[in-house]
């Protein structure tokens, strides 16, 4: 089977991966386009601190750089990336913990900076008052886009628990995106939305 | 158990799968069909869809992220991959390496009359004086430095100082020499030394 050239749309992230690992250097290029906006966004609406979601998503990039020559074919680039995303946060946010604890910041380990003006805050705090793990699942649902399944392995946990979980996280967000103060926001969204 | 009554034939999350796309072909039919006669479920289903709706308000702008530099070369590749932490790492390994090597050495040096102390008599082979030597009148001393390993064998022997003949008939006795083993807090370490043969023609 010949192998298209990189600039074929059709060439596949795994593709793109394997000649990345090979020392393609477009390779990884292409797709570092492909995944930035969505690394990003990934970080971005877990963490508060915008500075610290470039970072982490820099970081992201450079440990797909060094990890290219352990890269399995057989295994789907999309999850193998967001693993690595999903590493990164859990690294950077036990690191958070416990610089909080070591600091004793008041047990605020995020910094208590003005969102940045595209920021949907209603939703960030809604979003926020999700039970973690619940939150983490809700996220990787509606904005990652996971299978059940993919969530299962990316979180090491069981299809059932995920499918639970996520029931729960979306009727306690419903829940708390109808109450009073939530109308209140949903207005507060359109008027951002038409100012953006 | 998650039936919104009794005689329900959906269950609740199984309205969240179908608009996930999470029910295999057959059952995902059945549950449509079900959500055109049921109200109820259709009104679950029309706030799941409701909700995510709401969340898709939730934009990032654009990424202001670049691409990271390529690494051009092995080392520079190398060098990436050595950040900070793990420069500090690899230094805080080195250190203690370096202090355990000191607090716990794995060869020490000895004087000539402790080595020689330590030399098991009943192995201890007696240096044969070269006939070569004996003939042309060649005496004198020669000086070798041993290594001896930790199970008391030689395991290195290099001729300091003496003449060829001489030293070639003390090395071959000497490499087979054997020594008690030399502990320091209880463990067994090599020993290194300069241990003189004397070769002298007796009149």
């Amino acid at each position: 089977v010949p192998i298209p050239p990189i600039s074929d749309l059709q060439t596949t992230d795994e593709r793109l991966m394997l000649a990345f690992a090979d020392g393609d250097k477009t390779a990884f290029e292409e797709l570092f386009l492909r995944y930035r906006q969505s690394i990003y966004a990934f970080y971005r609406r877990r963490i508060v601190d915008q500075a610290r979601a470039e970072e982490l998503t820099q970081e992201t990039f450079l440990a797909l750089l060094r990890a290219a020559g352990r890269y399995q074919p057989r295994a789907l680039f999309r999850p193998y990336l967001f693993a690595i995303a999903f590493r990164i946060l859990s690294a950077d946010r036990r690191k958070s913990a416990l610089r909080a604890f070591l600091f004793l910041s008041a047990g605020n380990n995020e910094p208590s900076e003005t969102p940045a003006p595209e920021e949907v805050l209603w939703l960030r705090q809604a979003v926020s008052r999700l039970e973690k793990t619940d939150r983490e699942i809700l996220l990787l649902r509606e904005f990652e886009q996971f299978s059940y399944l993919e969530i299962a392995e990316l979180l090491r946990m069981p299809v059932n628990t995920v499918r639970s979980r996520l029931f729960r996280a979306r009727l306690a967000l419903q829940e708390i995106l109808l109450s009073p103060r939530g109308e209140r926001a949903q207005t507060q969204i359109s008027a951002q939305e038409e100012s953006v | 158990m998650n039936a919104i009554t009794g005689e329900h034939p959906v269950e609740r999350e199984e309205i969240m799968m179908f608009m996930d796309g999470e029910l295999a072909a057959g059952r995902a039919v059945f549950v449509s069909r079900h959500l055109e006669s049921c109200p109820a479920c259709h009104r679950m289903l029309a706030d799941f869809r409701a909700t995510s709706q709401s969340l898709s308000h939730w934009a990032v702008h654009p990424a202001p992220v670049v691409l990271p530099a390529w690494p051009e070369n092995r080392l520079s590749r190398f060098l990436q991959v050595l950040r900070p932490r793990y420069l500090a790492a690899m230094v805080g390994v080195a250190l203690a390496l370096t202090f355990w090597a000191q607090t716990s050495p794995s060869r020490i040096q000895l004087s000539e009359r402790e080595v020689r102390a330590k030399l098991t008599k009943r192995e201890a082979v007696q240096v044969k004086y070269p006939e070569e030597a004996k003939q042309k009148g060649i005496q004198g001393v020669v000086h070798i430095h041993i290594v001896v390993g930790r199970n008391g064998s030689v395991k290195q022997l290099d001729v300091v100082q003496g003449d060829p003949v001489l030293a070639k008939a003390a090395t071959e006795a000497v490499r087979k020499w054997k020594f008690e083993p030399t502990l320091v807090r209880g463990k067994a370490v090599e020993v290194e030394s300069v241990v003189e043969i004397q070769f002298q023609l007796v009149d």
